[in-house]
């Protein structure tokens, strides 16, 4: 479903963002590519977008290739960002219309709309209320609506429980859960350790651009994460890629 | 913890199969960026500043069109007094004026007619020199002598609106991260970028279509004006191309958009452009002009004026003592006659140095509007006064229509003295003409003919190709940039 085959990235300035990353992310299984800031986890997620072009490798949508077909490969993939950027002065309703259409869905209605609310947990009185008096988690909340409602098979989430309470961090878990139950390949971008661990099927740590471990659920739950991952921060480059 | 997804959602890969790109997603695109704009304070501003300033516009030229209108009806009525007491020998230096009337488009395209010369006054007499003076208007250095026409409207606030509402459209976007979710969707980009060129241009033509609804009403209800169908044709032109120098200013704002990557600098380099513009540009052509088609001082005109009075009359004989009619009825006014020759030629090469002079300072000021086209701004001013036949264009078309009134003037006294067999006909000095009274209502007025919407469109070909061709280069460098557009880290 979402498949990097040594995707690399140089930008303008020389700087080496991403180098030669592979990973593959079938139906109904949850990544969490881990690192420090600037590892490069934003721009392995910006060239699965098609936001950034590759220097080399491919980056493939549902068995399409991002920078060859972009907006097909759009198709297959709902993206949802830290900070969720839907329009302020918009309803929660008008919000979900507009990226409902967007996505091509014109025949969805405000039943459709209530429905996928409630299932993320926003207030029922939020429906009808401007975005912009959101708080963040009703954001997140709503953002997640937005990508439910597009029934992507591929889900990129960038940092998504950055800046939320435990709650709404743990109802995010939640419904994560229950869209990979759904069959939904999803890569998640994280710094949060813990909610890594509790999520992901696999785990890869980026350092400096490249990929230097990857582990998957059973394995995590023989490790300390934190350690491996303090670890492999502390260690200088040239370790090689590691499979726990 | 098992929970059913939405309704008719399918499964996962059917669901991607069936999104179509681009069907119908133009519509909510251009309503939500149409909302967000309705919301925005910059669109607000804008609205205001063009309503009122073409309410407020449109007021200012009812009140000068009423003040321009009555003096020159009592120029005009003191000119017909004045005929109704002379006779044809005294009719030869009085001086006619040709009076412009006032510019009924000066809303649309003043073209400097507010400050310009409206009256041309001749005589026929070799004695007496014409003037080219204004009847009326205020002093340069008074600030409210400023035109508030559209051309300053579209030059002046249309480019800053323009300029303020599509600074941030990508670069702004892409920093609020508007941009990543809006691409995370199957969306060709340049329906982005239409739908919010759309959005834009829709903020700055509504209050410019309401703005020219209440102008009109303005100048037909107080200003008294009556519009004929070339009149209303030329406003319909000047419209369209103030529509079209929204679209070419978005576009430069678009494109600057996408060649930068955040809203501060993008909006330093807009106000850099606009500077250069607005001020630099023509201020430069201007000085150039002056280099380039420098004009003759007084002095000097002055000196070159007494050149030809003194070579002519070194050739000719001077103009010594004219002598009384009835002495000089002795030799058939042999001495008068060739006297008046050597004035007449004196009169015409004078005459000639006047026009060289005029054209001179009308060549000049076409170059530095010539030079200052290179500013749209600029461009889109020099179309609007083309289209509607203002600007240098009308001074000149005034100037000839004013000599070739002298010279019917000159025919009809020539007629009338003619036909008194008393006079000595020595033409055209007073004292040897016909002292038979002039029919001052059947005596020629100045009329001035306007330039027509056909012959405006063909002055200002060239110039819309050249906005043409502007606009298509802005046009493809926003779409183009747009699409290669950065979305993601950039160049760190």
């Amino acid at each position: 479903m979402i498949e990097a085959i040594d995707l690399s990235k140089r930008y303008s300035n020389g700087n080496l963002a991403l180098d030669a990353l592979n990973l593959k992310v079938g139906a109904g299984e949850i990544y969490c590519l881990l690192g420090a800031n600037g590892a490069g986890k934003t721009t392995t997620l910006n060239l699965f977008m098609n936001f950034s072009r590759p220097t080399a490798g491919r980056a493939l949508i549902h068995d399409v290739d991002v920078a060859r077909e972009p907006r097909r490969a759009k198709r297959y993939l709902a993206y949802l960002g830290e900070n969720v950027t839907l329009y302020g002065n918009l309803t929660a309703y008008q919000n979900l219309d507009f990226f409902a259409r967007l996505g091509g869905r014109r025949d969805r209605t405000k039943e459709d709309y209530a429905m996928v609310m409630r299932e993320t947990g926003l207030p029922e009185r939020c429906f009808a209320e401007r975005v912009e008096t959101f708080s963040k988690g009703m954001r997140q909340k709503l953002g997640i609506a937005v990508v439910m409602m597009k029934d992507a098979p591929a889900l990129l989430f960038d940092e998504p429980m950055a800046g939320l309470d435990p709650q709404a961090a743990a109802e995010f878990v939640e419904t994560l859960g229950n869209l990979r139950d759904h069959g939904k390949a999803i890569l998640i971008s994280t710094q949060d350790l813990f909610r890594a661990k509790q999520l992901a099927d696999r785990v890869g740590i980026l350092k400096e651009g490249r990929k230097v471990l990857t582990c998957s659920r059973d394995e995590l739950r023989h490790e300390n994460l934190e350690k491996l991952y303090l670890d492999y921060m502390r260690g200088g480059l040239g370790l090689g890629e590691r499979a726990v | 913890m098992d929970k059913p997804m939405p309704r008719r959602a399918g499964s996962a890969a059917q669901a991607g199969e069936s999104v179509r790109e681009g069907h119908g997603v133009f519509a909510p695109l251009l309503l939500r960026e149409l909302r967000v704009l309705a919301e925005d304070f910059r669109c607000h501003v804008s609205f205001l500043l063009i309503f009122s300033l073409m309410g407020f516009g449109a007021l200012v030229y009812a009140v000068r069109y009423r003040s321009e209108n009555r003096e020159r009806t009592a120029e005009l009525a003191r000119y017909t007094e004045t005929l109704r007491q002379s006779t044809v020998d005294e009719a030869v230096e009085i001086l006619h004026p040709a009076v412009r009337p006032p510019w009924k488009l000066a809303f649309l395209a003043d073209g400097g007619q507010l400050k310009a010369p409206n009256v041309y006054r001749q005589a026929l007499s070799a004695w007496v020199e014409p003037e080219l003076t204004r009847t009326h208007g205020a002093d340069d250095r008074s600030r409210g002598s400023e035109s508030l026409d559209w051309t300053f409207l579209i030059r002046v606030v249309l480019s800053l609106a323009a300029f303020a509402l599509g600074h941030d459209a990508i670069c702004g976007a892409r920093q609020r991260a508007t941009l990543r979710m809006l691409l995370s969707y199957p969306v060709a980009r340049w329906r982005i970028l239409t739908a919010r060129l759309a959005a834009a241009w829709s903020c700055l033509a509504v209050p410019l279509l309401g703005g020219t609804a209440v102008s009109l009403l303005i100048l037909i209800g107080y200003g008294g004006l009556r519009f004929n169908a070339a009149e209303v044709g030329k406003i319909a032109l000047v419209a369209g191309l103030a529509l079209w120098a929204i679209a070419v200013f978005l576009l430069i704002a678009l494109l600057v958009s996408a060649l930068t990557r955040d809203s501060t600098r993008s909006l330093a380099v807009l106000a850099l452009i606009w500077v250069m513009a607005v001020e630099v540009i023509p201020a430069a052509s201007g000085l150039l002009a002056c280099g380039l088609r420098p004009l003759a001082t007084d002095k000097e005109v002055e000196r070159q004026m007494a050149e030809i009075r003194y070579r002519v009359e070194a050739e000719r004989g001077g103009p010594g003592s004219w002598r009384g009619r009835e002495w000089a009825k002795a030799d058939d006014y042999a001495w008068e006659r060739s006297s008046a020759e050597t004035q007449n030629l004196r009169y015409a090469l004078q005459e000639e140095l006047r026009r060289a002079i005029l054209e001179r300072q009308l060549s000049q000021v076409e170059l530095a509007r010539h030079l200052a086209s290179l500013s749209p701004m600029f461009l889109v001013q020099e179309l609007a006064e083309r289209l509607t036949g203002s600007g240098s264009g009308r001074d000149r078309s005034f100037l000839e229509q004013a000599r070739a009134f002298g010279e019917v003037l000159a025919e009809r006294v020539r007629m009338l003295d003619a036909r008194d067999g008393e006079s000595p006909h020595v033409l055209y000095f007073s004292g040897y003409l016909s002292g038979r009274p002039v029919d001052a209502e059947a005596f020629p007025r100045f009329s001035f003919r306007e330039r027509s919407p056909g012959q405006g469109l063909r002055a200002s070909l060239a110039h819309l190709l050249v906005l043409a061709l502007v606009t298509a280069i802005v046009l493809a460098g926003a779409f183009y940039h747009f699409g290669r557009y950065d979305v993601g880290g950039g160049t760190r």
